[in-house]
């Protein structure tokens, strides 16, 4: 049995699941590929996907609701703010909104880990994990993460690109500067009985008796990580990775400098590459508790410009048709101004799923009300029921992913369930 | 400014002056190479250069946009006090010593730890068990505090009577009998829940395995509650389960604690098997610069104050009124020099403010580990009436400080802040054109600043920064989380209720949902109340106070209830700490320091600070879910390592064994003796013990950080060290570590940036394998080079004891100088070597060939050529076995007879059968010439090889390679091990490859490693090889690395040096060498 027959072995027998890192040949993956972006710090659903206009006798809870109209571009009811409206106008048809989520917090940290894993409590691996383990086993990386909440309760091992022009260096040890045009520090020869007697040497190890969990985890994971597929996949990536002048330009305002773009940009070339199936992409600075309107509306902004570069760049590498996107925050924000011309911390939230062709987009889900507060929808029918319906909590809306993404049955989600949480219709 | 010390007084004996052309042509090639990474490497500076400058200006702004802030304005559930906060001042701890050291715990349970001691008798009455052992020691100490009429927990099902009611015992009794009887698992429930588990919002009440829980669970049983809990015992955790040796252990202290590895005598040491003995000697690694680093480095792990390097204190900023000062004064020195559109990019003006910014930034961390390397008690870091301050950080401040170099900006010592001026008019303050500012009068508002340690360091407040809706309640949070070991975010559960998200009327005083943590939490930021959005002393309102100018003058229209001469919010609750109220406003945050440093959980708080520092994860939380995977998995560890972290509070709070109180190198010390660290192997675990011990033990990834160290140690040799003005050699860069820009590999092998990246991954991935195997591949050449070449024989780190003509077949060599001018004088040279009997190889070789385009005085070219005349083989009578007259050889190679002699005219060798009748001391004599030419004499090595089984080459290589396990991996193997066959047999098939496509002709010149890979390589090699280039990094003298590099011997006659390089590869791959 070759080590990666192995340690999928292991993955059956279940017991070993708690430290073993599931690896199979993926390399033909061909389903879908998955982009989370994590707008850090809590995003304003009310100047977005979820548009509040000022109520009389209320505080003010937009100014821009003051001069303005809340919009619509097929039936998705948007603020008229930074530059949603070429956002929604252009992306309507393939974009389902889920309003009125509860993260049940205004902590950052319990929102950052409830919105991305389902979960209040920390303990839950990220769809996005629980995607890449079950689509990209064997790749080189098939979870990217670029900060924010990226955890993978053992079930897959994320990767950092935050170095992209460096990856190059590395994808090919043996030359210098990872370059195979300059005098390499080993002749071919060589450089192959190394890593000949160094996986004979590493299957020896992996085979010891009596390991502590750890031990015998690792020496997994390391012998999965020096797999000839996956340094193939990580030389094919760096071929790929544009020039220092070609990647996408940070971008600045004022406080905040924005690497989405580039995020996405590395994102859709690890797919194309086929080296990549999952990403966490983020953003961060909208905890916006002064200066909200102009803070927000340039993240905002370029949050919108950041995934219509993504769609763009996507259909360019030819992966488009394969892209689910997902946006979402930690919470809300106030639904009024306070003394700094901020927004404070609220808790209800929403999240945005875009996909290309399917019945299920140009479409809301979930309530809130004029105050934005949420409010309870029949399970079955997704209207409102104050009496009898349920709150939408980020675990809906993940249970939901993971069936529509076709990861609810497997062993990782099992392992992981969402309890006494019904299946809300969001992709039917 | 020359920063490379020289020591060249060693090298001496063979020396080239130069090589072939073609050696010149490569070795060109390869200093050009070497010169396009400098450029490329002053190309990115300068861009980091310009990133650093954004970045101070985005920083100034990030913190004014408060991002990763906290608040907690509205949505907890639960009325009445907070469980984790009784409300009543901490208890004083008495003097004398009451606790044992949790060694003596973890091998002889504390007499309140044993089982049958302080535990109810089985088959005692319910009645019996609980007012005997549960009801004063578990509810009335503990459950009342929430699970009472009104209290936090007064809306469960589990409402009980404090001790004051009479029948209260009955009472409570009844109380848990009724849960019992109605609610499905009630028993495990209970159980669960005082151990913090299954969200309980009290956290942990009672640690499992303690003579508490087990007298609650005999409780319950009696009460005929079931029970599941029992099958794996956190005392029983580490059954079957093997600790590591003495020296193992040792051997990761010392790469953990002081980046080194463990000297001699520090192994002999523990050598008698004694934990005494251990402990002492893991005591005594903790020092020096390894140590420091690992202090800085664990600390900064948790509080992530480095975030704030590239700016603490803003351009702007005039009230530490020297700096300001000082700033003004280069930028005026700068448009002098020319700069006058950016006097900031004057040079002395960007050094100067980095390394301001840096003695600002480093002050808590530095503070941490002044207090632990001087086994000061370690409640200074809350206490301390100083800052750490590097000179120019000192000068900032106006203190007085002494350096011992004070050019040297990553020397810090305690200081106090001595010119703090808040500003009202009183202070004049001008700024010219380009906006640099100058404090021509500081005004009257002098400060005695009120030090309280790290609490009111620059760096510290702006890394947990406030806003005017915040009102430090994140300063109280983390305060709370990083010195109390208590996280307030999971103290209670939120609410859902849309009344209370609603409630306007200042919820956090009046609604329940709120106050359950706001009581406690906003009394401690009150104690920050002098303290600003910027970190700085009561920066607002011409220096009276802290307060944002829209709580004093609302523009909303309604009434400020501020007063004048208020510091803090009379719409929160007043400034203090478990009830107590701060006595002086003008202090608060010195006072709430000395709470904490006597509160007990202050202890507590330092063992799970330090525990992810030494173990490379956190403690293990309890589980939140009952049907979470290996959720009785993560409750046993959970509460095993309670216990652990327990006993280890408790020694550290009193003084481990007959030490001092608060002496963190104890506390570290005894941490690494943990078996949470020690863990080796366990033999049969089941799943449950498998998942509860998922972390614990040997064999974690070394961090970015500390495989440079390690390898530092080990070889010498950095990846891509670097040094920067004004860091100079005190903190450099390389490849895995780069503290001043994060441009190297570091944040892709699982480091952090402290910022949007803040957690260590210690799985290993494609990406961090690639970068292991290109720290191998990239490192070997030179090591083995410098190792071999250019250092003698004592100061080798890793190949002392073998030569490079130690080949799979030799017997002996030897390298001798051949002096004599001509044939008519030649000379003979002799090896003496002991033989096996059997069949052999004389290998002739010619080393140091030269050649250049100077005409000697006859007009021929000076080359240096070598002339064998005849070989003589004796036994130890001196009767001759074996005699050639080596012209009898055909022409091969560069060789071929000439004359009465065999001519060598380049680098190459000649080989000879030779046939060993019987074992014995044989002497090889080598009649030889030489064509003189260039500065020294020809060189002949001669090397007797076996042909027909192992020889004594085999032997020194395979000693070496096991050598090399003891040193790289810390294992000890025999020569004939697995490992070491393996390795062996790498090492044969390269240089058979190697010597079989070479040929007789082998040329020196292919030996070229990277000459810029460590700018420190050359350090006491040759002077003056480094020095700062315009942008402020090192750069190497590659002409003089060049002219070095060719006057030595780096002659390679066997391949064997070659082979190490490969053999040294493979070994730097090893999973044993990543992990320790």
């Amino acid at each position: 049995m070759n080590r990666r027959g192995f340690i999928t072995s292991m993955l059956a027998l279940g017991a070993g699941s708690a430290f073993r890192v599931p690896l199979a040949n993926a390399a033909d993956y061909g389903g879908k590929l998955f982009v989370f972006v994590q707008a850090d710090g809590g995003w304003d659903p009310t100047s977005f996907c979820d548009p509040k206009a000022n109520v009389a006798g209320e505080p003010t809870i937009n100014h821009w609701a003051e001069s303005g109209e809340v919009r619509q571009a097929g039936n998705i009811r948007y603020a008229p703010f930074a530059r949603n409206q070429a956002f929604f106008d252009k992306y309507y048809q393939r974009i389902l909104v889920v309003n009125g989520v509860d993260a049940q917090t205004n902590s950052h940290t319990a929102g950052v880990v409830h919105n991305w894993s389902g979960r209040i409590s920390e303990g839950y691996p990220t769809t996005t994990a629980l995607l890449a383990a079950q689509n990209g086993a064997g790749l080189s990386m098939p979870y990217l993460s670029f900060g924010g909440f990226s955890n993978t309760a053992g079930i897959a091992v994320f990767t950092r690109l935050n170095n992209p022009t460096q990856v190059r260096n590395i994808a090919n040890p043996e030359f210098v500067n990872g370059d195979p045009g300059r005098r390499p520090f080993f002749s071919p020869e060589d450089w192959s009985a190394v890593t000949r007697h160094r996986d004979a040497r590493l299957d020896r190890l992996a085979a010891a008796p009596n390991l502590m969990p750890r031990d015998a985890r690792n020496r997994d994971l390391y012998a999965a990580a020096l797999e000839p597929g996956a340094a193939e996949g990580l030389r094919s990536f760096a071929d790929m990775i544009p020039t220092p002048g070609d990647l996408q330009a940070v971008e600045e305002y004022n406080l905040f400098r924005s690497t989405l773009k580039r995020q996405a940009q590395l994102a859709v070339l690890a797919f194309k590459a086929g080296v990549a199936v999952s990403a966490d992409l983020r953003l961060g600075g909208f905890d916006t508790h002064d200066n909200h309107d102009l803070d927000q509306g340039w993240l905002l902004g370029n949050l919108t410009e950041s995934v219509d570069y993504l769609w763009n760049y996507a259909e360019l590498q030819g992966v488009a048709d394969r892209l689910v996107v997902v946006m979402g925050s930690d919470f809300g924000r106030t639904n009024k101004y306070n003394a700094e011309a901020g927004k404070d911390h609220w808790p209800i939230g929403s999240f945005i799923v875009m996909e290309k062709n399917q019945p299920w987009t140009n479409r809301v889900v979930g309530l809130t009300d004029e105050l934005h507060f949420a409010r309870r929808v029949n399970p079955a029918t997704l209207q409102r029921d104050d009496a009898a319906g349920t709150l939408i909590h980020p675990k809906h809306v993940h249970k939901a992913l993971r069936a529509y993404l076709g990861v609810a049955a497997t062993e990782n989600s099992q392992r992981f369930p969402f309890h006494n949480t019904e299946l809300l219709p969001l992709f039917s | 400014m020359p920063v490379v010390r020289c020591r060249l007084s060693w090298v001496v004996g063979w020396s080239l002056a130069a090589f072939l052309g073609l050696s010149l042509g490569l070795a060109q090639s390869h200093f050009d190479e070497d010169r396009q990474l400098q450029a490329e490497e002053e190309r990115n500076w300068t861009e980091r250069e310009r990133i650093l400058l954004l970045d101070s200006q985005l920083a100034a702004r990030r913190q004014a946009a408060h991002e990763r802030m906290e608040e907690f304005p509205a949505v907890l559930q639960a009325p009445a006090s907070c469980p984790a906060f009784p409300g009543s001042r901490p208890v004083r701890l008495t003097a004398g010593k009451s606790v044992a050291s949790p060694l003596v715990a973890r091998h002889a349970p504390r007499p309140d730890r044993l089982p049958w001691r302080g535990v109810a008798p089985e088959g005692d009455s319910p009645s019996g068990i609980f007012e005997g052992y549960v009801s004063g020691p578990v509810v009335q100490a503990r459950c009342i505090n929430c699970h009472v009429q009104g209290g936090a927990s007064g809306d469960t099902r589990l409402v009980l009577t404090p001790e004051g009611v009479e029948g209260h015992a009955a009472s409570n009794v009844a109380v848990f009998q009724a849960f019992l009887d109605t609610v499905e698992g009630g028993a495990d429930l209970i159980l669960n829940k005082i151990q913090g588990a299954e969200g309980h919002g009290g956290g942990v009440q009672v640690v499992g395995g303690s003579a508490e829980f087990a007298n609650m669970e005999r409780f319950l049983r009696a009460l005929g509650g079931e029970t599941s809990s029992g099958a794996l015992s956190p005392e029983g955790l580490f059954e079957g389960v093997t600790m590591a040796s003495a020296a193992r252990t040792l051997r990761r202290a010392a790469l953990l604690f002081a980046g080194r590895l463990p000297t001699q005598a520090e192994i002999n040491a523990v050598s008698d098997g004694r934990d005494a003995t251990l402990r002492r000697t893991i005591r005594g690694l903790m020092t020096g610069p390894g140590f420091h680093d690992f202090l800085i480095r664990g600390a900064n792990d948790r509080l992530l104050t480095d975030r704030e390097r590239p700016q603490v204190i803003g351009n702007a900023e005039v009230r530490f009124v020297d700096l300001t000062n000082k700033r003004w004064a280069l930028a005026q020195e700068g448009i002098a020099n020319g700069y006058t559109d950016n006097p900031r990019r004057y040079p002395a003006y960007r050094n100067h403010e980095r390394a301001a910014q840096y003695g600002f930034a480093r002050a808590p961390l530095e503070l941490i580990a002044h207090v632990v390397e001087n086994d000061l008690p370690y409640t200074e870091i809350l206490t301390a009436d100083y800052i750490m301050a590097n000179p120019v950080a000192a000068a900032g401040y106006g203190a007085g400080t002494q350096f011992d170099d004070p050019d040297d900006i990553t020397e810090f010592k305690p200081s106090r802040i001595e010119r703090y001026f808040r500003r009202d008019r009183s202070m004049i303050v001008v700024e010219d054109p380009a906006n640099i500012r100058r404090v021509l009068n500081p005004g009257n508002l002098t400060t005695e600043y009120p030090h309280a340690g790290i609490l009111n360091t620059t760096a510290f407040l702006r890394r947990y920064p406030t806003t005017a809706t915040n009102r430090n309640r994140a300063r109280s949070r983390w305060t709370y989380y990083h010195f109390l070991g208590f996280d307030i975010e999971k103290s209670a559960a939120r609410t859902q209720d849309p009344v209370a998200l609603a409630d306007t009327n200042n919820p956090t005083m009046n609604n329940p949902a709120c106050t359950v943590c706001h009581i406690p939490m906003d009394p401690v930021a009150g104690a920050f109340q002098n303290y600003g959005d910027m970190g700085l002393f009561r920066d607002k309102n011409a220096g009276r106070d802290a307060l944002p100018v829209l709580y004093r003058a609302p523009k909303d229209g309604t009434v400020s209830p501020y007063r004048r001469g208020d510091t803090w919010f009379r719409d929160m609750r007043e400034p203090g700490f478990g009830g107590a109220r701060a006595p002086s406003a003008d202090n608060s945050l010195q006072w709430l320091a000395g709470q904490i440093a006597e509160d007990p959980r202050f202890a507590t708080a330092a063992v799970r600070f330090w525990w992810p520092a030494v173990m490379g994860v956190g403690l293990v939380e309890p589980p939140t879910d009952r049907s979470d995977p290996d959720f009785n998995a993560q409750l046993v560890a959970a509460a095993a390592q309670a216990l652990e972290v327990g006993a280890l509070a408790d020694a550290f709070r009193e003084g481990f064994g007959d030490g001092e109180p608060y002496v963190a190198r104890d506390l570290l010390a005894e941490i690494a003796l943990s078996p949470w660290f020690r863990a080796e192997s366990v033999a049969g675990a089941d799943s449950v013990r498998a998942a509860a011990l998922r972390d614990a033990g040997v064999a974690r990834l070394l961090t970015p950080e500390e495989l440079v160290s390690k390898t530092e140690a080990l070889t010498g040799y950095v990846w891509g060290r670097r040094f920067q003005q004004p860091f100079g050699t005190g903190e450099t860069r390389s490849r895995l570590h780069d503290p001043q820009g994060f441009s190297g590999y570091q944040l892709l092998y699982g480091g952090i940036d402290s910022d949007g990246i803040t957690e260590r991954t210690g799985d290993m991935n494609p990406m961090m394998a690639a970068v292991a195997q290109s720290h191998a591949a990239e490192l070997s050449c030179p090591v083995v080079r410098r190792e071999f070449f250019y250092w003698p024989e004592r100061d080798r780190l890793l190949f002392d004891g073998i030569t490079k003509y130690d080949t799979p077949f030799s017997e002996s060599a030897g390298q001798f100088a051949v002096t004599a001018a001509s044939w008519e004088d030649r000379q003979t040279v002799a090896l003496e070597v002991p033989l096996a009997a059997g069949a052999k190889t004389v290998r002739l070789a010619f080393t140091n060939d030269f050649r250049d385009g100077q005409q000697d005085g006859g007009g021929a070219a000076a080359d240096r050529n070598l002339g064998l005349d005849r070989l003589l083989v004796r036994n130890s009578l001196g009767a001759a076995v074996s005699e050639l007259e080596l012209e009898t050889l055909a022409r091969k190679g560069c060789g071929r007879p000439q004359d009465q002699f065999y001519w060598m005219r380049s680098n190459c060798f000649v080989e000879v059968p030779l046939e060993v009748a019987a074992a014995g001391l044989y002497t090889v004599e080598v009649v030889a010439h030489q064509d003189p030419a260039g500065d020294e004499p020809a060189r002949l090595a001669i090397a007797v090889q076996a042909r027909d089984g192992s020889s004594a080459g085999e032997m020194a290589i395979r000693r070496k390679i096991a050598d090399l396990h003891a040193k790289l991996f810390g294992v000890t193997v025999a020569v004939d091990s697995p490992d070491v066959n393996e390795a062996f047999a790498l090492f044969l098939e390269v240089w058979n490859r190697k010597r079989s496509s070479e040929g007789p002709s082998f040329n020196a010149s292919r030996f070229h490693c990277a000459d810029g890979g460590d700018h420190f390589y050359f350090d006491g090699l040759l002077e003056d090889v480094s020095r700062y280039a315009g942008y402020g990094g090192s750069q190497l003298d590659f002409d003089a690395i060049r002219a070095f590099n060719q006057s030595q011997d780096v002659s390679d006659p066997q391949a064997t040096v070659r082979t190490w390089v490969v053999t040294l590869a493979y070994l730097l791959t090893d999973y044993r060498y990543l992990y320790f």
